[in-house]
């Protein structure tokens, strides 16, 4: 029997939803989410050099409704990737293991990082008022 | 490139189901993963109805149950039935653990019981582990040491160089950990997984091993160690409650910190 026909056994799509990784997955969504939006902010930046006019048309995309919307959940995305990453550094050094800690470490994580998005957007929202 | 949908021969389809007669209050039912090599049909989920007054606590005592009273071509491996020699790994409910220390009781709903996750299947819930067997030789998991024993006795040890070792060499090598890490799935041709790497740290740990620089080099590669990303699958889904995770940030740090002769 050749192995080609051997059948692969299901994995994620059985495997259970855990702490470890799903915020193992958040963690790459978001540092991915970080990325083009890098890209995005330098598009903004850039369009000054073209002119008021070009820097007007992009801001009225970057500050419509919709865009606040996902600018909230950029924040949300930045706040969890750099909490997770320091989550990540104390791992390199040996430190936080053990099975208690990886489930404390990452509920830490997860609603700190929602109390700064919502900080965060409190104090956008009464500085613009 | 990691594929994340099963390829066209491997999609489950629906199978058969074996129910009970009468109405048995104290019932439960098994939904098995199936596939016959003989027919080369794609896989299949049966379901079986067990009575569990007339079966043993564990998962494993089901199973046996579902081969003697049900479906004799039902086939699992198992030998011991007491956690220690690694044969009846599963996915149960999703987890990675062994069929005969998971209690029945502490399961909830339906019990789906699959083969481990991202492998080849050779019949029913029996993978082919040739791999995750290449991946544990490759560490030389065996005492490197040129030099005499004293005189011609055995190699004493402290106790506290012997406490170092006792976890990491209670590992019954029965891949939980292994097939519950995403990027051993997507990895296994060149990473070693965490099975094979708490082994080298076993021997990496040992007092009594002189191959700890030659160890780490070999070791000390992108694909072979440095595939984990610390996601720590392995050391929850370890039944033997060992932390294979751990023991690879620290073979990480001991490449970090150690004076590598060039």
């Amino acid at each position: 029997m050749s192995k080609e026909k051997q059948p692969l056994s299901p994995h994620l799509s059985v495997y259970k939803w855990q702490v470890t990784n799903t915020l193992s997955i958040l963690h790459r969504l978001s540092g991915f989410a970080l990325f083009i939006v890098g890209f995005s902010l330098s598009i903004w930046i850039l369009s000054i050099s073209i002119g008021q006019e070009m820097f007007d048309a992009i801001s009225s995309i970057f500050i419509s409704p919709i865009a606040i919307g996902l600018w909230v959940l950029v924040t949300q995305a930045f706040f969890y990737h750099f909490l997770n990453g320091i989550r990540h550094l104390f791992w390199d050094i040996g430190k936080g293991f053990e099975t208690r800690e990886l489930k404390i470490s990452g509920a830490i994580v997860v609603i700190l990082s929602l109390i700064l998005t919502a900080l965060f957007w409190l104090c956008i929202f009464s500085e613009s008022n | 490139m990691a594929e994340f949908i099963l390829p066209k021969n491997s999609k489950i389809k629906k199978g058969n189901s074996f129910n009970l007669e009468a109405n048995v209050s104290n019932s439960r039912t098994f939904i098995v993963y199936r596939y016959d090599p003989d027919t080369g049909d794609n896989p299949r989920l049966d379901t079986f109805e067990i009575n569990l007054d007339e079966c043993g606590p564990m998962v494993l005592d089901a199973l046996i149950k579902i081969k003697s009273d049900l479906d004799p071509s039902l086939s699992f491996r198992r030998s011991c039935r007491e956690g220690i020699c690694g044969s009846c790994s599963h996915n149960i409910n999703g987890l990675n653990t062994l069929a005969c220390t998971q209690p029945i009781k502490d399961l909830d709903g339906d019990i789906r019981i699959y083969p481990l996750p991202h492998m080849n299947v050779v019949k029913d819930l029996v993978t082919d582990l040739t791999k995750f067997y290449e991946g544990y030789a490759s560490v030389e998991p065996w005492l490197k040491n040129d030099s005499e024993s004293p005189e011609g006795k055995e190699r004493y040890q402290t106790k506290e160089d012997q406490e170092k070792i006792d976890k990491p060499s209670a590992c019954i090598l029965c891949a939980c950990c292994s097939t519950a890490c995403p990027s051993y799935w997507w990895n296994s041709d060149e990473y070693l997984g965490p099975a094979a790497l708490l082994a080298s740290y076993r021997w990496l740990q040992d007092s009594r091993d002189e191959a700890k620089e030659e160890r780490l080099k070999e070791l000390n590669d992108s694909s072979k160690l440095y595939r984990c990303h610390t996601i720590m699958n392995c050391s929850l889904s370890c039944p033997k409650d060992l932390n294979p995770g751990q023991a690879i940030s620290e073979i990480k740090k001991m490449i970090a910190t150690h004076d590598f002769d060039e």
